[in-house]
């Protein structure tokens, strides 16, 4: 429906509603990164979307970026169910200590498999 | 690169991270290997610590840049030691560093502040300190128990309260004397009708005994003279109470405490505010036997005054037979318990818990400072009472001052049984006062027991006490210009004691705080003036009968 290009990552609405951040393989995401992904999303949704992170190629989140996606701002605007895909060692390890450290208010799950985190997405649009 | 040369290189980073290196990090080779996985979140748990290190670093200097810049000083103390002064407390004790204080056993400051002698941790107090450079100060201090080092120990501030004192000090002077300014009018009213009679009845007395009418006065007109002249008398003692009830309210400074009956107190309070009541309401009073307190009389008379005033105030005026002003004094579990009660307009329950507050007044601008109560609180605080109200509108309020009794060293004295003048023999008196017209009146009230004699220099008196042994005792003012009746006691006392123990004093008023020490020295010997001749002449005999 709708999707923002950045250098470092790619920001997208699908047609079945659902947002979908894909850094692009070895990026870093600092906080002005993330800050970016939020504005440029902020741009294609009308309010908060099931999310798809997908986070296999990313090589950094950094502590900042991390607490920014756990953010009271970011929950008010784009907090939603959000379901984060891995499937290297480096980006469980990233994604576990977001959730482990951080604890974003919003519902959220880890996956290995894309498939099964849109599944568990659109039963969240539906 | 092996994977045994990766797996060293992790050891390496964990190695540093446990020597504190929290900026060590090692960067994943690729993304796929689970050791990239263990590199990458060793780098991240180094990250967080790393933030949370700075953090309680930050915390850290904060919380010292707060202690350390506190206008207060601040002491951590255990047992007798301290283990931290900040830069306040080490400008308070004249010290540079705190190596100065730091670990000393034996600083003075333990010995001269008793408030924070020990590590019990306890509420505010207050206490003098005495600084290195010999300067004693009013402290206030409060401790707390903390965590020192792992430990526990005491955090006490201390304030310098010495300015805030004075300026209470200042307040309350300001108060009394708005006090006895307010009822100045009243005062002079209470003296000016008196004193009519008086100098009317004089007069009179003058006409007849001069012939004005024409023919010697016959025993009729002799009659009514002797009855001018006793109502002038009750006119003039009248006169006499209205200026001691005056005196009550002018303490000196330096005034110390005694042991006292609060009825007196509370009636000289009521003389002084009368012209206030009687328009509003009829006084009762309902008195009981209670013990004495120690402390300032002149102090707690303001305190009586302000709240008769205030009860006085409560009360419209001009509707005197419908409202009461009762003062009661009564005994609470052994203390005094002195209770001001009005049938006035009572207070606001929203006003109530604030009417000792400082500033707090519901008069209208001009008419209080507001300042009335919260030094009435200080004072009975002071005296280790208590000061309570209760108040319905509409109603009335009840002001209640519980006061510790001076315990039994206050009984009262068995009263002295004094000779009667006129077992005595006649004695030569000598009466000093520059005031002509009160030796004159000595001479006259005294010549027909004693031989009498007067003079208006201190000077000259002792110049003729010191020559001769003519005078079995001396009547001697207190005040007086050239010499004071103090320096000629002194001179006396040097020269010829036996005569200075049969002086006696009187006195309008002493004005320096080494005449009224005197004055206080001199107790059971001095007079105030006017005084009653009567009891002059008791003393008179007591003295020369070497009693």
């Amino acid at each position: 429906v709708g999707w923002r290009e950045h250098p470092l990552f790619r920001v997208a609405l699908r047609a079945d509603g659902i947002l979908v951040y894909h850094p692009t393989p070895g990026g870093v995401i600092t906080y002005e990164v993330a800050r970016r992904m939020f504005e440029l999303a902020l741009e294609i949704v009308d309010g908060p979307k099931p999310t798809l992170v997908l986070m296999h190629d990313l090589a950094r989140l950094t502590r900042e970026a991390r607490a920014f996606f756990a953010s009271e701002e970011y929950t008010r605007c784009l907090g939603c169910q959000t379901a984060l895909v891995v499937d290297t060692p480096v980006s469980r390890v990233i994604a576990n200590f977001f959730v482990g450290l951080n604890r974003p208010r919003y519902p959220h799950k880890i996956f290995d498999d894309p498939e099964q985190a849109l599944e568990w997405l659109r039963g969240c649009v539906r | 690169m092996t994977k045994d040369a990766r797996i060293d290189q992790v050891l390496s980073l964990v190695l540093e991270l446990a020597n504190g290196n929290l900026d060590a990090r090692l960067e994943p080779t690729s993304r796929s290997e689970p050791l990239d996985g263990v590199i990458e979140g060793l780098n991240m748990l180094a990250e967080e610590l790393s933030a949370s290190a700075k953090a309680l670093k930050r915390s850290e200097e904060s919380f010292r840049s707060l202690i350390e810049g506190s206008p207060d000083a601040i002491f951590v103390h255990r047992y007798d030691k301290f283990l931290y002064a900040n830069a306040a407390a080490l400008s308070l004790l004249g010290c540079r560093d705190a190596s100065e204080v730091v670990g000393s056993a034996t600083f003075p400051l333990l010995q001269a502040v008793p408030a924070i002698e020990g590590a019990e941790p306890r509420g505010l107090r207050e206490g003098c300190l005495t600084l290195g450079d010999g300067r004693r100060v009013h402290v206030e201090v409060a401790s707390i128990p903390v965590n020192f080092d792992g430990r526990e120990a005491t955090l006490s501030t201390v304030r310098d309260v010495s300015a805030r004192k004075q300026l209470t000090a200042k307040m309350m002077e300001m108060d009394r004397m708005i006090a006895v300014g307010t009822l100045a009018a009243g005062v002079g009213h209470e003296i000016n009708n008196p004193l009519c009679y008086v100098v009317g009845n004089l007069d009179y007395a003058l006409d007849v005994l001069r012939g004005a009418d024409g023919g010697v006065p016959d025993a009729s007109k002799l009659a009514a003279v002797v009855g001018a002249l006793v109502e002038a008398r009750e006119g003039a003692e009248r006169v006499r109470r209205i200026v001691h009830d005056l005196r009550s309210f002018s303490s000196m400074p330096n005034e110390t405490e005694t042991v006292f009956d609060v009825t007196p107190v509370l009636e000289s309070a009521i003389h002084m505010a009368f012209n206030e009541i009687r328009h509003r309401a009829r006084l009762v009073r309902d008195y009981a036997d209670v013990p004495r307190v120690r402390g300032c009389a002149s102090r707690l008379a303001q305190v009586f005054l302000n709240l008769l005033v205030n009860a006085a105030h409560a009360v419209p005026v001009g509707s005197a037979h419908k409202h009461r002003i009762t003062v009661r004094t009564g005994q609470v579990n052994g203390r005094v318990c002195v209770e001001i009660k009005d049938t006035g307009v009572g207070i606001d329950p929203d006003h109530l818990r604030r009417i000792f507050d400082p500033f707090f007044t519901t008069k209208p601008v001009g008419q209080g400072t507001g300042l009335g109560l919260f030094i009435c609180k200080r004072i009975v605080t002071e005296h280790q009472g208590t000061i309570e109200v209760e108040s319905r509108p509409g109603v009335g309020s009840t002001f209640r001052v519980v006061l510790a009794s001076a315990g039994a060293q206050a009984a009262l004295p068995p009263p002295k049984r004094s000779p009667s003048a006129q077992l005595h023999a006649r004695k030569r008196v000598l009466v000093i006062d520059d005031e002509p017209e009160i030796g004159r009146s000595l001479m006259r009230a005294l010549k027909a027991e004693h031989d009498v004699s007067a003079v208006t220099c201190a000077r000259e008196a002792l110049a003729r006490l010191l020559t001769d042994d003519l005078y079995d005792a001396v009547l001697c003012d207190v005040m007086m210009p050239e010499m004071t009746g103090v320096e000629l006691y002194a001179e006396l006392e040097r020269r010829k004691p036996e005569l200075a123990e049969r002086i006696l004093f009187f006195t309008g008023g002493a004005f320096t705080p080494s005449t009224q020490a005197f004055v206080q020295r001199m107790a059971g010997r001095c007079f105030e003036k006017p005084f009653n001749i009567g009891d002059v002449k008791r003393k008179l005999a007591e003295v020369c009968t070497g009693q």
